[in-house]
């Protein structure tokens, strides 16, 4: 079994260095979505994950994965260690160039911003056809379950906590366009804006310090550790 | 000749009726006139007015006939031609030749040779044939004028010699001899307009002259007179359509003439000559019409003279006075005379204040995109401005049969000097979208910058019109195939809406379209073939209600029926194009559709946050849009929407392809 | 170009419409007179070895002098001068016998003047009166030498349409030699007014001619030796009708010699010619004139 073992963890490794995720050790509740699957998937050791894969532990799942990384030096990769209740994706398990990181953060500011799409042409008259809004159906939607948010946060403080700063902040901001109510939080806004800080993002680290500073209910120390953020930032 | 310019153009150069040199009888506009000096504005009896020359825009060719209706009178003379030409932009050149400005005297011998039958009348012949006019405009409201006109005196006498036979006998030889005289006289004029109704001129007639010697002082008696005098005119154009004018001279000569265009191209003229030598005072009346016609201008005029005593074609010997014919046309002995002139401009006859100096015209015309071709500009016009003034210039193109009338562009402003570029939008008409295959048209692009409509210059360029189903490649000329207001799409889309009347209700209005769309996509599950391009290599694209009839499609037809179908239902639609750049063949489009949901409830629409993207939909208002490869749909919804959501994870969030540019998201408004 | 077409063809059309020359001005002659109607005649030079009478005293050519056997001529004749006017009235009678030449150096001098008389008994007479028989002087080199007989009457004045009668008054008409007899009506007083004698006339301008007195009427313009006397006639002129007044134009002063003195003869003569003598072969002239001379200068 030992053998067995080591000879997994060698294999393990190997593949690692080559550049793939792959899954060192598993523990209790673990799964796996893969790409735009809308399924979760068991998964092994061993197992190479792709950077469309999602893994998820449950409340008493715990997972390691090996993670290309450069900084790893000789051994050419990283341990992950992904607690319970967490959702990471792989294609965030990794350290973005700056390049990629700005890149990334533009597709944000854009989705953000109230940004049309540019055009030299003259807006012709629309050849839509509008319906008017169905009202005959008198079901109301449930928001989105905010508990896979929370997980997908989770997951970002993983991040946060393996040196992945960008990813963590850019994962933070997607979580909180699909859960609104999850951006409202003190706590989660202040990982994204340390992460941003983290990442050498000065610029829009500030900027989340200052939406943390209007968010409604935030406390006086709250406000106060904010602030003393801002001024540290400024200098 | 418009009445404005008729108004602007009011040179007054001093024309004492009678002393009008004869040359200005040549022209009926001048008999009519009588104080015609003051309205010279082109090569017609110019030598009343050198300086009225600058008046001419081009080539001006004139030609004139008469009849005498007195009792020595019959036929048409013709009386001779004018031709002027303006150059260098403010001077102006002319010459007349007018052989019929002329009096021949018969003066009848009193006597016959015994035995001889010859003629032994003394025949003088007076001439002026030639006059040569040149005028400069020296500012707009100043011009200088010089002219140098021809007189010719004849004589022919026969002469008798007595030759002796012998002692006792002689005979009369007779000898014909002929003298002949050439005079050139010099005249200096200038005209100035001190208001835009009035002019006012001077004339110095003969000021001086050459003359050859020919006619020996035995015939002084038939010499033509040399008199130097001042001539001074003036007109006023009290009303556009009507012109007075005055003259007088230093020899008691004047006149007064009158011009009224009661249409636009009809003039009537009248005038009255005053002879302060006689009495009475007024020595002939003028009468006269003008037409013009395009670039013809006809005139005609009847002169009277008050008195006819020897005008009838006779006179008694002692009632000739050569001394008292200066002015050939309206001599002493000149009887009632109608006349009749053509006039034509040629050249350019009307200021070109711009020039076209190129075109450039876009790739070509896309059938499907021609709506866009009203607004967007399908190429440019260079302009450039070769007047003094500042223009708007407006250019125009017209397709034969691809448009119903020329396009005009918006007025551009152009500087003295410079050059603009006019963009020029085409309104093309609906048989654009029946040309099958890229056709060469030629396309007329004109340029004016008058509002009348005429223009300044034309350029030929070709215009390339591709087929109806030519795509230029781009996402954003494919948004143009999308037709969601097409009978044949409604008629579908509402079909299948109808058919599904029963599963739609229910379902909560939040994820209403995102069903519809779902129900729509499954309705051609099966029944749609994708088959790679039918005709060409690349770029053929069939509209939906072809794509619809053949059912069969390559991927891009696929994604504009589709597109073409949500939008008939209301849903916004986006193209995805995809060119890898490692990989630009195998260049990709899927579609992008709206389901309206909020983020929020992003769970309704899958746990999977891959399969979805969230954007700002058109009202603004951040959606869930899902990615559909539109080539799967035949495979069902669910598949192809997985498929698209997958290339869009892999280009966009793994490959950064839309922050990179090699992704691009292109709405379908 | 379009335009080209349309412009010669208007071009053309107006010329075409022009063929005709414009009508002359005619000047006609001054005074009314009719054009052309002065006929002007170069008179020729006659054996001037024949003895003729001047021009200007007896109102014939010599050219028509040299034709005739006989001249009966009854005149009534001025000269003008400029300084006054030499009023002259007479009637000659002269029958030259042609079978009688006067023959000098082989020249034809002359010819025997008939003495009418000495065959009839009965004087020849004009108008009732007798006339006087006078030698018939033919002039050879410096003298005149005598050839015969002429008659001769002076009048002290005529009376114009008073007819006179030449009459020998022989009641035997059937003697052959003095079957003469004729009667002649004086013409109209002849007075001309221009050119007034004395005058001086410029060859390069017309020259106005003015008279009194209607009938037939020519001018005779001969050269005039102030030496002399003698007269040489150059040119006639005839009015084709006598409205009192012509014009000599210069270009038949023209034909005149380049010399200074001139007499214009102004001749109303009423004439007739008959045959006469014993054959019947004989021509004779008889006239009744007025003539009026004026002696002018032409420069």
């Amino acid at each position: 079994m030992k053998t067995a073992l080591m000879v997994a963890a060698v294999l393990v490794a190997a593949q690692a260095w080559a550049g793939e995720i792959v899954v060192q050790a598993l523990r209790g509740d673990v799964s796996v979505r893969h790409g735009v699957t809308e399924v979760w998937a068991k998964v092994a050791v061993g197992d190479v994950l792709r950077p469309d894969d999602t893994m998820k532990t449950g409340k008493k799942g715990s997972a390691v994965i090996l993670v290309p990384s450069p900084q790893a030096g000789s051994a050419g990769a990283r341990k992950v260690t992904l607690p319970a209740e967490v959702i990471v994706d792989m294609s965030d398990v990794r350290d973005l160039t700056q390049e990629e990181l700005m890149l990334k953060l533009t597709m944000e500011k854009v989705r953000a911003s109230s940004y049309q799409w540019k055009s030299d042409e003259l807006q012709m008259p629309s050849a839509d056809v509008v319906h008017g809004a169905d009202r005959s159906s008198t079901q109301v939607l449930s928001a989105s379950d905010p508990s896979t948010g929370v997980l997908e946060l989770n997951g970002a403080h993983v991040l946060y906590n393996n040196g992945f700063f960008a990813t963590c902040a850019l994962k933070g901001m997607e979580v909180f366009r699909l859960y609104p109510p999850l951006g409202k939080e003190f706590g989660n806004r202040l990982l994204v804006a340390e992460a941003l800080e983290k990442a050498h993002l000065r610029g829009e680290a500030l900027n989340e310090y200052g939406t943390i500073a209007r968010l409604d209910g935030i406390t006086p120390e709250q406000e106060l550790l904010v602030h003393s953020r801002i001024e540290s930032l400024r200098k | 000749m418009p009445l404005s310019r008729s108004a602007a153009l009011l040179l007054l150069m001093g024309a004492a009726g009678s002393t009008a040199c004869a040359q200005a009888i040549f022209a009926p506009r001048a008999s009519a006139l009588g104080a015609y000096a003051a309205l010279v504005q082109d090569v017609r009896g110019f030598t009343a007015n050198p300086a009225g020359l600058t008046g001419m825009k081009d080539w001006d060719i004139y030609t004139t006939t008469y009849t005498t209706t007195g009792t020595g009178g019959g036929g048409f003379v013709f009386s001779g031609f004018g031709l002027g030409k303006r150059f260098l932009g403010f001077n102006s050149l002319a010459v007349q030749y007018t052989p019929g400005t002329t009096l021949d005297v018969v003066k009848r011998a009193t006597f016959r040779i015994a035995g001889l039958s010859l003629a032994t009348d003394t025949l003088i012949n007076y001439d002026e044939p030639l006059a040569v006019g040149y005028a400069a405009r020296v500012s707009d409201r100043l011009s200088l004028g010089i002219q140098a006109r021809m007189q010719t005196e004849k004589v022919s006498n026969p002469q008798y010699t007595l030759e002796a036979i012998n002692d006792s006998l002689s005979t009369i030889l007779p000898v014909q001899q002929t003298y002949q005289r050439d005079v050139w006289f010099a005249d200096l004029a200038v005209s100035w307009k001190p208001a835009d109704d009035v002019s006012l001129s001077a004339l110095g007639r003969s000021l001086a002259r050459i003359t050859s010697r020919g006619i020996p002082s035995g015939y002084d008696q038939y010499a033509l007179p040399w008199t130097r005098s001042l001539e001074l005119g003036a007109a006023w154009s009290p009303v556009q359509s009507i012109r007075v004018s005055a003259a007088g001279s230093t020899a008691k000569r004047g006149a007064l003439g009158a011009e009224w265009n009661p249409l636009a191209d009809l003039s009537v003229r009248c005038g009255l000559y005053g002879d302060g030598t006689l009495s009475p005072f007024l020595d002939a009346v003028g009468v006269g019409i003008g037409y013009r016609y395009l670039f013809f201008e006809a005139d005609a005029s009847y002169v009277r003279f008050t008195s006819e005593a020897n005008r009838g074609g006779t006179v008694a010997s002692a009632s000739f006075d050569p001394s008292r014919i200066d002015d050939l046309g309206m001599s002493p002995y000149a009887g009632d005379r109608a006349s009749f002139s053509i006039r034509a401009i040629l050249g350019n006859v009307r200021e070109t204040p711009v020039r076209i100096e190129g075109v450039q015209l876009a790739g070509g015309v896309y059938p499907s995109a021609f709506q866009a071709m009203a607004y967007r500009p399908v190429g440019r016009v260079r302009v450039r401005n070769t007047s003094n003034r500042p223009v708007a210039a407006r250019a125009a193109i017209f397709v034969d049969r691809l448009m119903d009338r020329p396009t005009l562009s918006q007025p551009v402003s152009i500087q003295p000097g410079e050059t603009a570029d006019v963009p020029l939008t085409a309104v093309f008409n609906d048989r654009v979208k029946d040309i099958p295959a890229v056709t060469i048209r030629d396309a007329t692009v004109t340029v004016s910058a008058a509002i009348e409509g005429d223009y300044d210059d034309e350029a030929q360029a070709r215009l390339v019109i591709h087929g109806r189903n030519d795509w230029d490649g781009t996402p954003e000329s494919l948004r143009y195939f999308v037709t969601p207001d097409d009978p044949e799409v409604i008629r579908t889309s509402r079909e299948i809406m109808l058919a599904a009347k029963d599963s739609l209700s229910g379902v909560p209005s939040e994820l209403g379209q995102l069903r519809r769309a779902k129900l729509l996509c499954d309705a051609f599950a099966g029944r749609l073939v994708y088959v790679s391009d039918p005709k060409h290599l690349t770029e053929f694209v069939q509209y939906s209600p072809e794509t619809l009839r053949s059912r069969a499609g390559d991927c891009t037809d696929m994604t504009v029926c589709f597109s073409s179908l949500l939008s008939s239902i209301g849903i916004s639609t986006a193209f995805v194009d995809v060119v890898p750049p490692k990989a630009p063949e195998k260049a990709h489009m899927f579609l992008l559709f709206d389901t309206g949901v909020s983020p929020q409830y992003g769970d309704h629409v899958s746990s999977n946050p891959k399969r979805y993207i969230l954007r700002k939909s058109k009202s603004g208002r951040e959606t869930i849009w899902l990615p559909l490869e539109t080539t799967a749909i035949t495979r069902g919804f669910e598949e192809a929407w997985t498929e698209g959501a997958q290339q869009y994870f892999d280009d966009v969030e793994l490959g950064l392809g839309l922050a990179s540019g090699w992704v691009r998201i292109v709405d379908v408004y | 170009m379009k335009k080209l077409p349309v412009i010669s063809a208007a071009l053309v059309f107006a010329c075409m419409f022009g063929c005709q020359k414009p009508s002359p001005l005619t000047v006609e002659p001054p005074g009314g007179t009719t054009p052309g109607s002065l006929e002007v005649t170069v008179l020729s030079n006659p054996d001037t070895n024949i003895a003729v009478n001047s021009v200007d005293s007896s109102g014939v050519l010599p050219a028509d002098q040299t034709q005739y056997s006989g001249l009966f001529l009854v005149n009534t004749v001025k000269y003008d001068n400029g300084h006054g006017v030499l009023n002259v009235a007479y009637a000659s009678a002269y029958f030259g016998d042609r079978s009688r030449p006067l023959i000098v150096n082989g020249k034809t001098l002359g010819y025997w003047g008939v003495d009418l008389m000495p065959i009839s008994a009965y004087p020849m007479k004009i108008g009732g009166i007798a006339m006087t028989r006078v030698p018939y002087k033919i002039h050879i080199g410096t003298r005149d030498t005598t050839f015969g007989s002429m008659y001769l009457a002076v009048f002290a004045g005529l009376q114009p349409n008073l007819p006179l009668a030449w009459d020998d008054e022989d009641p035997d008409p059937t003697f052959s030699s003095s079957q003469f007899r004729d009667t002649t009506q004086p013409p109209a007083d002849l007075r001309v007014l221009a050119p007034a004698g004395g005058s001086v006339l410029s060859r390069t301008k017309q020259v106005d001619l003015r008279w009194t007195g209607g009938g037939p009427i020519r001018i005779v313009i001969s050269t005039y030796n102030t030496l002399t006397g003698k007269t040489r006639p150059v040119l006639q002129l005839m009015p084709d009708v006598n409205t009192g007044s012509a014009v000599i134009e210069p270009s038949v002063l023209a034909l005149l010699p380049r010399v200074r003195y001139y007499v214009f003869t102004f001749i109303i003569a009423n004439r007739s010619d008959r045959l006469l003598g014993q054959q019947q072969q004989d021509r004779t002239l008889v006239q009744a004139a007025s003539v009026y001379n004026s002696y002018v200068q032409i420069q």
